[in-house]
This record gives C-alpha cells, sequence and structure tokens, in this order.
C-alpha cells in the first residue's frame, strides 16, 4: 500500500515539475519564471516526503524543512529584482 | 482571554479557509483548460478593511492570499485598503463578505487601533 | 490506516499535478500565482498528512508540522512580494481600481 502511494506521489512530482519547467522556459515575463519556481519547489518537497516514507529515515524530512526555508529566500530576492530592475531594459522578455 | 478565544477561532477559519481555497482554485483551473467555457473573469479589487494596526492589516494580507480567490498585491495603510488581485470575479460582494466575516472580527480583536 | 494514508497521498499528488498544469493553462502571471500558491500549499498539506498518518513515528510529526509551519507561514508573503513586482514589471494601471465595501468597522 505505502509503495503505491509513494509511486503515485513520484510520478504526480514528476509530472508537475515538468509543466513548471515548460513554464520557467516559456516565460514570457520574469514573474512566471519564479511562479514556476514555486511549483518546482512543492515538487521537490513532495519528494523529499516520498524519499522519507520510502525509507522511514527523518533525515530527508530535514531536507525538506531546509528547502521550505531557502525557496523563500530565493523567492523573495528574485522578486526584489525585478521589482526594482530599470524599465525597458536589463528585463529580458518583459513584453514591451 | 478574549485574545486567546480570537486567536484560536481565528486558526480555525484560516485553516478550514485554505482547504476552500485549494478546491476553488482547481475548479478553476480545470474549467478554465476546458475548450468552449470561458474562464471567470480575473479582476483587480480595492477592499476596504477595519482599522487596525500594521501587525494586523500585514496579517489580514497573508490570510487573504491563501484564502478563496484572492492575493494580496499591495496594503495602503493611508487608506485602510487591500489592492487584491481576484482569480474568479464574477461575484466580488461574496469575496467582501467572506473577509468581512471570517477574518476582521478575530483581527480587530487581536490588533485594534490604538487608542491615540 | 494505510488505505487513508494512500488515499490522502494520491489526492495531494493529483492536487500537485493540477497545480502544475494550471502553472502551464492559466492566461496572465497574476492568476499563475493563485495556482502555485493555494493549490500547491493544499496539496504539500494533504501529503503531508498522507505521510503523518503511513509513519506516525515521534521525527516525523514534528518535521512535517514544521515544514507545514513553514509554507503557511512564508508563501503568502513571497505571493505577495511576487504579485507586486508583476503589477511593476508589467505596468498594470491600478489607480483606477473599483473599491468595493467601505472602510467602517464590521458590527
Amino acid at each position: 500500500m505505502i509503495g503505491l502511494s509513494i509511486t503515485i506521489l513520484v510520478a504526480g512530482a514528476i509530472v508537475a515539475s515538468g509543466f513548471a519547467m515548460y513554464r520557467l522556459v516559456a516565460g514570457p515575463t520574469q514573474a512566471d519564471r519564479v511562479v514556476a519556481l514555486d511549483i518546482l519547489l512543492a515538487a521537490a518537497i513532495a519528494l523529499c516526503i516520498a524519499a522519507a516514507l520510502a525509507t522511514a529515515r527523518t533525515v530527508f524530512l530535514d531536507v525538506a524543512v531546509g528547502l521550505a526555508l531557502v525557496a523563500f529566500v530565493a523567492t523573495i530576492g528574485w522578486a526584489r529584482l525585478i521589482e526594482q530592475a530599470p524599465r525597458g531594459r536589463g528585463t529580458p522578455g518583459a513584453p514591451r | 482571554m478574549r485574545k486567546l478565544a480570537a486567536a484560536i477561532g481565528l486558526a480555525v477559519r484560516f485553516v478550514v479557509a485554505v482547504v476552500v481555497a485549494g478546491f476553488a482554485t482547481i475548479a478553476v483551473i480545470l474549467r478554465s483548460g476546458l475548450p468552449g467555457r470561458p474562464p471567470p473573469p480575473v479582476a483587480l479589487l480595492r477592499i476596504g478593511f477595519a482599522p487596525m494596526s500594521e501587525q494586523g492589516a500585514a496579517l489580514l494580507g497573508c490570510m487573504v492570499s491563501l484564502t478563496p480567490g484572492t492575493t494580496t498585491i499591495d496594503i495602503d495603510m493611508e487608506r485602510h485598503e487591500l489592492l487584491v488581485h481576484a482569480l474568479d470575479a464574477s461575484d466580488p460582494e461574496a469575496l467582501l463578505a467572506s473577509i468581512r466575516r471570517d477574518f476582521e472580527p478575530g483581527l480587530v480583536a487581536l490588533f485594534g487601533e490604538p487608542r491615540r | 490506516m494505510t488505505a487513508l494514508a494512500t488515499l490522502l497521498i494520491a489526492l495531494g499528488a493529483v492536487i500537485l499535478v493540477i497545480a502544475g498544469w494550471g502553472v502551464v493553462t492559466l492566461p496572465d502571471a497574476l492568476s499563475r500565482q493563485h495556482a502555485a500558491t493555494k493549490a500547491g500549499t493544499l496539496a504539500l498539506a494533504m501529503i503531508a498528512f498522507g505521510a503523518f498518518v503511513a509513519i506516525p513515528a515521534d521525527g516525523f510529526g514534528v518535521r512535517l508540522a514544521l515544514i507545514l509551519g513553514f509554507l503557511v507561514a512564508t508563501l503568502p508573503v513571497a505571493s505577495h512580494l511576487l504579485a507586486r513586482a508583476a503589477v511593476r514589471e508589467q505596468d498594470i494601471p491600478t489607480d483606477d481600481v473599483p473599491r468595493i465595501g467601505g472602510s467602517r468597522a464590521p458590527d
């Protein structure tokens, strides 16, 4: 039973990160790419939980805790960068 | 004691709202994928909120971000307004009513405007 | 118990896939934000609860609660900053946005 749920979880995380990858590449704005990063973070945490379930060890959950903290910093940093970038140049892919 | 009760009530309502919001968002995503059905209208809205301290306003903004249909874009402390983006803006009055009903009473009890 | 855990985890995985699909299919950056923030949080909450039901060991519960706590505390802040950045980046006008409801205190 647990094996089945781990399989479903890993498959779901891989499909979701595939979608996120598409958005990460396609853009079209910087904000879209950061949103895709959020989905990648969720998929990564889901994979950490799957690894913890498969091995019944808590080490992988520690990794997930760290991820949840660090990805937040990354998102905020990127958002500040977008916000303070000069208009018209320095933001490739911006629709204008 | 009243503050404790308000905090607990707020937390319970928040958890319920997060679950409802998740399923509502999923419904919108699935509907927008179907051909032929127009997706629900998207809109920016300003929502007035009751006077409260800055901490309360920040908490309200975070809660609004995780609850049905709305993401906070900006908080205007001068005019007591939240600038929100609504994913399903077909009934803005209902959005307003749910925020008023679920979050404002608890937040006002916790972070009500200090008398100056 | 394992049936409940499998159900929760499978549901969480399906919601995660739908959140990813939403990021692909929704029309603009602000709408995609909703998919990533709300559906992503709900998916991870369900997966974490499922994992807790599956292996209710000591270390598991605490760490899963920590993950959920950090996510619920940080995702809305990140989403707020990102939404503001998106509005500034795309120069979406916000001055003539209709205001609903007064600023009166609720009864």
